[in-house]
Parts: structure tokens; C-alpha cells; sequence
């Protein structure tokens, strides 16, 4: 099983990209999928963690991920480095940075620039589907395509759609 | 920093409570179960205690009464006690910067610096 | 019929809109709101033919739609914890009065302490009620409990209203793949509600009368009558459904390897998904494990359970509630069934996912070991609380 912990403010997208993600694996034939949100208090501000479970068979365990194969924080200030223990081996934590991190299980992505050069808005969390689907082997660009055009408002669907293809290309080229 | 126990707003204690202490009711002291209260706070309030004249507004307006009364720190002994807020419960609301009339108290982001430290 | 991937709230909203009900009638409370939202967009935009009802408090969600049941229209409403039982002296009017209303009920805790997570305490503490119970693994099953619940209420042996239990957040708020059937498909399944017992011009009735001593057993003998008829109604109704949609439901109870078990863990719900896994893997490591998940609390299906229970040497009750001052009541069901049915095995209760607390794999596999230290006569206390009395790993 492969699972994913997404760690924001509410107000980032932690859980709509939860829910996305869960979307995008669960649409492949033979793949199941389940998306929730911790539950605390519902306002924008409060960290918000969100998971993303992924297996090739229905997944019972409705419990939160303990461990990640990939640990996405959507704000530095969130970010803590015991947080580094909750990888699986092989895990990887992609940060919303600017900066570079030594650290080689880190990946940063500046998704505050990256987004107001796209969407014109500073919104983290597509930028971390498309550098998901970089760094997956099985996730593609197309599955999240496919999500963006089935659960997205229209008018957001093109600049998504340019801004994870600009990530994964990123992400791609070696980082 | 004033000694918090100096001021009205609950002590925090740090020792670690077994639920034999406290799930007898729904009823215990202060200070224990509820240890802050402002993971939600995205912007913080950073009062100017130099412009600062002591008009006691913000500590009045602060829904959350986070903000409390301290003696002044600072040389000039203009007013005796200036304001401080109370960051263990300050929710960011930004109330206080609305209400005070000197512009005194300005919000800046949570993570307005990377911190390195954490790394 | 299209995949979408939806929580178990919207999945009943899903469900529900499928089953065309007359008037809606609810009022909000975490974790049923989703549901409830959704049923009103669903009115809002067209794409459901329901009156959506504002009510200012459970109690008269319910009280609304015992009045449209009375009315012989189809009625729906949804709660959770507190609003249940808010809404708690309603219940009895719905069932006595054989009024076949189907209730969404996000299971949750009850307070004090004040508590929105999941646990069973609100429903299974109002089992008495003449409520037929479901109680749904996965969004999939709630989904087509919707539909079914309604077949199974209005059916005319029956006649009895049906809660279908969801628990809160880690079914109601997780998302996952659900398969929507069609809406005409849907409403050919369903049907249209006729109703007998309800307002008439032109053959005036009483409805809702009092009955004195004299009279009263009768009606609630027949009230028992027609909660056992459901056990038979739901077989029927669930081949029906398999024949058109191509999804088969075991009725009131599910085995899951249970052909050659000496150990089983019984459970309802979501957590039912995990204690499966835990089977297939204690199975690899050759221990003789099997799951017994109860759908049905209301009725009980006693025949069933004491078939699936017969073989077995050591059996677990794991569930969300407790009787304070006895032991969980799910437990003291099925007791009462071994009893009855002279069935002798060991078994223990498990109370688990209180105030949403988070029930692991570890955990399971703690009362595995449990399981298999009583099939080799190690001694094991009767009532365990999760994390309190047992040792709770990680």
C-alpha cells in the first residue's frame, strides 16, 4: 500500500489535493483508493493534515497513515523535523520552499512561485500533484488530467492542467 | 517577558497527568488540559511597545483576552504598565491592530522566516 | 454506471436522491452535514424532485417526517449522536406508528465530554426502539442500503422504519470509489411508495391513537412480528438487487472465512474492512481466523449468527459501545444467542474506538494473540477496554 501524508493550513488545498490524488490512483484499472482529512477544528488557518492511501487491492485500514511514502508539506511553517521519522524507508518529503535543503529525502518546489506565475494566485497544492506524478512509477500526468477535468470548476481546469505539466517537467529534468 | 503567573490568564503546568488525575468529570483546573490554543494563527500581532501609549483598547477588544497588562520594560517611565500578548492563545484574529488608534501593533506572517533551526 | 469518488455522506446523499423521496426534513450536525448539503443542492438545481424542508431541531426533523409518512408520502432525515437523541421520543411514534421513514445516522460519540468523532454509542444505546438497524462497512454499501432500506421498510410485513448507520468520519468523511447506479434503474428497483396507513379523503382513518391496557400488547406484538419479517424481506430484496445490479449482499450477517475457523472476531461497521485484512493475514501465518460482520443489529439475526458461530473455540465482540455498568450491548446480544442455541465457546468483549479513538492493526493483532492464547485454555478477562485495560501498541 502506498500512502501519502499531506500536511497544511486549512485554506492550502491539503485535503482537496488528498482527494484528487485518491481520485487519480483510483481511476486506474485494478486500484483503490481512499482520500479523508484529519478532523479538527474546520478553519482556514488551522494545520490541516490530510491522506492519501493507494493499493492494488480494497483498502481496510481507514486509520491515518503512520508512515509516508511521500510526506507533502504545503507550509514551511509547518514543517518540524521529526517529521523526517514518519517516511517509510525510500520516502521522500516534498517541502513548499524556496530554499534548498541539504537533506537528500528532501525535495523542495517554490509552489507559492510557481502558482502566481501559472494561476495567478498563490495556491500550493497542484503543484504537488504534478511533481507526484514525476516521482511515482506508477501515477502518470494523464490520471491527473483526468481528475482535474472531471473535479475541477472549468474555469480553473487550463492553467491546472499547464501548471502540473510545468512541475512534472521540472521534476523530471533531475531534481 | 513578564512572569505569566503575575497576570490573569492561566498558568500552564507541565506535568504530564495520568486519566486517573483528570477523567473522573468533565471539571478540572485550569492550566493542564488545555496548554495553548493557537495552531490556527497563520499571522501574529507584533506590538511597537515605543508607540505604544498604554490606551488599554487592544487588551479590551482581544475576544480571546490574549492580550495583558505588563510593567514597562522600557526606560522611559511615560506609562507604567504597557501591553503583550499572549502567544500560547492568540489566534491571529487581528483585532487589535483594527482597534488601536497609533498604529502600534502590526500582523506579520507566522513563517515570515525560514527556520533553519528546525532542520 | 459511473465510477465517482465520493465520501460515505455523499454517497448516501447519492443513494438517497436515487430512491426519490417526497420530502427531505433535517437539520445539520457533524458528521451527517455533507449529506444533508448535498440532498439540498440536489433540490436546488432539479436534479431531485423533493421537498427539502427546513426544521429548526432534530426532533422536529423526525416529527416532519413522521407527518409526511402519515401523509403517504416517502420521507427522509438524517442525524447523529446528540441529534439522535434529541430527537429520541420521536423514534417510537415512527416505529409504532409503522411508519416507513429511513434515517441516515452518522455514527458518533455522545457527550459529556463533548465529542464530534465516531464511535456506536448513539445508536446502538437506542436499539429498543422498533428501528430496523444497518450498519454500512463501506460508501459502496451505504449507497445501496439507500435503496434498500426503503424496498425493506415499505414492504407491507414489514412496515417498520430503518436507520442506516455510517460511522462517523473514517466512513462518512473518507473518500473512495463508489459506483452510482442509474436513475431510472434506481427507481424501477425502489419503486413508488404505497402506503395503506396514511390520511385518506376518501376513506377517512384514525391515525396515531392511544391503546390501553387491553389493546396494547397487540400492536406491539405485531410490531415484533413485522421486525423478524425483515430478516426474510432483506434476502428478497438483496437478490433483487444482485439481479440488477450485479452486487450481492450475504443479508444480515457476513462470513468471511469462517468454513474451517476456530478463532473469529465478530464486529460492525467500518472497522470491519480492517479486521478482514487482519484475517487474510493471520490466515498466511496459519492461524485459523475468520470474521463474523454483523449488517443488520435490528433484527437480530439469531439463526444466522448461531450458524456462522457453531464450530468455533474462542470468539471476540469488538464494538464502539458500552453499557455503562454491564458490558457492550452488541456482546450481550450475541450471548444471548450462544445461550439460546447452547452453542459453547469462549468469548470476550472488545471496546474499542471510543470518541473516535483510532483502532490499528496492532490492535487486532492483539486480540488474535488473545484469541489464540484462549484456544490453548490461558485464562482472559471477559470485558477488555482498548487502550485502558489491554496494552495498546504504538
Amino acid at each position: 500500500m502506498k500512502e501519502f501524508i499531506w500536511i497544511g493550513r486549512g485554506g492550502q488545498g491539503a485535503f482537496t489535493a488528498a482527494r484528487l490524488l485518491g481520485a487519480a490512483f483510483a481511476s486506474k484499472p485494478g486500484m483503490y483508493s481512499l482520500a479523508f482529512p484529519t478532523f479538527g477544528p474546520e478553519r482556514r488557518g488551522a494545520p490541516v493534515n490530510a491522506y492519501t492511501k493507494v493499493d492494488k487491492k480494497k483498502i481496510g485500514n481507514r486509520a491515518p497513515s503512520q508512515k509516508a511514502d511521500i510526506l507533502i508539506v504545503l507550509d514551511q511553517s509547518l514543517l518540524e523535523h521529526r517529521l523526517l521519522d514518519s517516511l517509510k524507508p525510500g520516502g521522500r518529503l516534498l517541502l513548499n520552499s524556496c530554499d534548498y535543503l541539504s537533506d537528500e529525502r528532501i525535495l523542495c518546489l517554490d509552489a507559492k512561485e510557481l502558482s502566481l506565475e501559472v494561476l495567478g494566485r498563490n495556491i500550493p497544492n497542484t503543484v504537488f500533484l504534478g511533481a507526484i506524478a514525476a516521482l511515482d512509477n506508477e501515477l502518470e500526468l494523464s490520471d491527473i488530467e483526468l481528475v482535474i477535468k472531471d473535479l475541477m470548476p472549468k474555469k480553473l481546469q487550463a492553467k491546472n492542467i499547464e501548471l502540473i505539466k510545468k512541475v512534472y517537467g521540472e521534476v523530471r529534468g533531475g531534481r | 517577558m513578564a512572569d505569566r503567573k503575575d497576570v490573569l490568564i492561566p498558568k500552564l503546568y507541565d506535568e504530564k497527568l495520568s486519566p486517573k488525575d483528570y477523567a473522573h468529570t468533565t471539571c478540572f483546573s485550569s492550566g493542564y488540559l488545555s496548554q495553548t490554543n493557537a495552531s490556527w494563527r497563520s499571522e501574529r500581532p507584533v506590538i511597537n511597545l515605543k508607540k505604544c501609549t498604554a490606551c488599554m483598547q487592544c487588551y479590551m477588544y482581544c475576544p480571546d483576552a490574549s492580550i495583558y497588562k505588563i510593567k514597562n520594560p522600557l526606560e522611559d517611565s511615560k506609562h507604567e504598565e504597557l501591553v503583550q500578548v499572549d502567544l500560547d492563545f492568540c489566534k491571529g484574529c487581528g483585532i487589535c491592530v483594527e482597534v488601536c488608534r497609533f498604529g502600534s501593533i502590526r500582523m506579520v506572517e507566522e513563517a515570515c522566516e525560514f527556520r533553519e533551526d528546525l532542520i | 454506471m459511473p465510477r465517482k469518488f465520493l465520501s460515505g455522506d455523499e454517497a448516501v446523499a447519492e443513494g438517497i436522491r436515487l430512491a426519490q423521496p417526497d420530502v427531505i426534513s433535517a437539520y445539520p450536525i457533524t458528521p451527517q452535514t455533507v449529506t444533508v448539503e448535498r440532498l439540498s443542492e440536489f433540490v436546488a438545481n432539479g436534479e431531485l424532485e423533493s421537498h427539502y424542508m427546513y426544521v429548526e431541531s432534530e426532533h422536529s426533523a423526525l416529527a416532519a417526517a413522521i407527518g409526511v409518512s402519515a401523509a403517504g408520502a416517502r420521507a427522509f432525515t438524517a442525524t447523529s449522536s446528540q441529534g439522535l437523541l434529541y430527537m429520541a421520543e420521536c423514534l417510537t411514534y415512527a416505529s409504532g406508528g409503522r411508519f416507513p421513514i429511513v434515517m441516515m445516522n452518522a455514527n458518533r460519540a455522545t457527550a459529556l465530554p463533548w465529542n464530534i468523532y465516531g464511535d456506536q454509542r448513539d445508536s446502538i444505546a437506542l436499539l429498543d426502539h422498533g428501528w430496523i438497524q444497518a450498519y454500512a462497512e463501506d460508501a459502496q454499501e451505504a449507497l445501496d442500503l439507500c435503496l434498500m432500506a426503503y424496498k425493506i421498510a415499505e414492504h407491507p410485513d414489514v412496515l417498520t422504519p430503518f436507520m442506516i448507520n455510517l460511522d462517523g468520519f473514517a466512513l462518512t468523511h473518507t473518500f473512495e470509489s463508489v459506483d452510482v447506479p442509474d436513475n431510472k434503474d434506481a427507481l424501477d428497483f425502489v419503486g413508488r411508495y404505497e402506503a395503506f396507513n396514511c390520511f385518506s379523503f376518501d376513506e377517512p382513518k384514525n391515525i396515531g391513537y392511544s391503546a390501553g391496557p387491553a389493546y396494547n400488547k397487540y400492536f406491539k406484538y405485531d410490531e415484533h412480528l413485522g421486525m423478524n419479517c425483515a430478516l426474510k424481506v432483506i434476502d428478497e430484496v438483496e437478490r433483487d438487487f444482485e439481479a440488477r445490479f450485479g452486487r450481492s449482499y450475504p443479508g444480515a450477517l457476513e462470513s468471511y472465512h469462517m468454513e474451517d475457523t476456530e478463532l473469529c472476531i465478530l464486529t460492525l461497521g467500518s472497522i470491519s474492512g480492517l479486521v478482514r485484512e487482519c484475517v487474510d493475514i493471520a490466515r498466511e501465518r496459519g492461524i485459523k481466523l475468520g470474521l463474523v460482520k454483523l449488517r443488520y443489529l435490528r433484527p437480530l439475526p439469531s439463526g444466522q449468527l448461531a450458524q456462522a458461530l457453531a464450530g468455533i473455540k474462542a470468539l471476540c465482540v469488538l464494538e464502539k459501545d458500552i453499557s455503562f455498568g454491564a458490558e457492550g450491548t452488541v456482546f450481550t446480544n450475541i450471548k444471548s444467542v450462544l445461550y439460546d442455541y447452547k452453542i459453547e465457546l469462549e468469548c470476550f468483549n472488545v471496546i474499542a474506538g471510543l470518541g473516535g479513538d483510532d483502532i490499528l492493526p496492532q490492535d487486532i493483532k492483539q486480540i488474535v494473540n488473545t484469541l489464540v492464547d484462549i484456544s490453548h485454555n490461558k485464562p482472559y478477562k471477559r470485558l477488555q477496554f482498548l487502550g485502558i485495560d489491554t496494552l495498546q501498541e504504538g
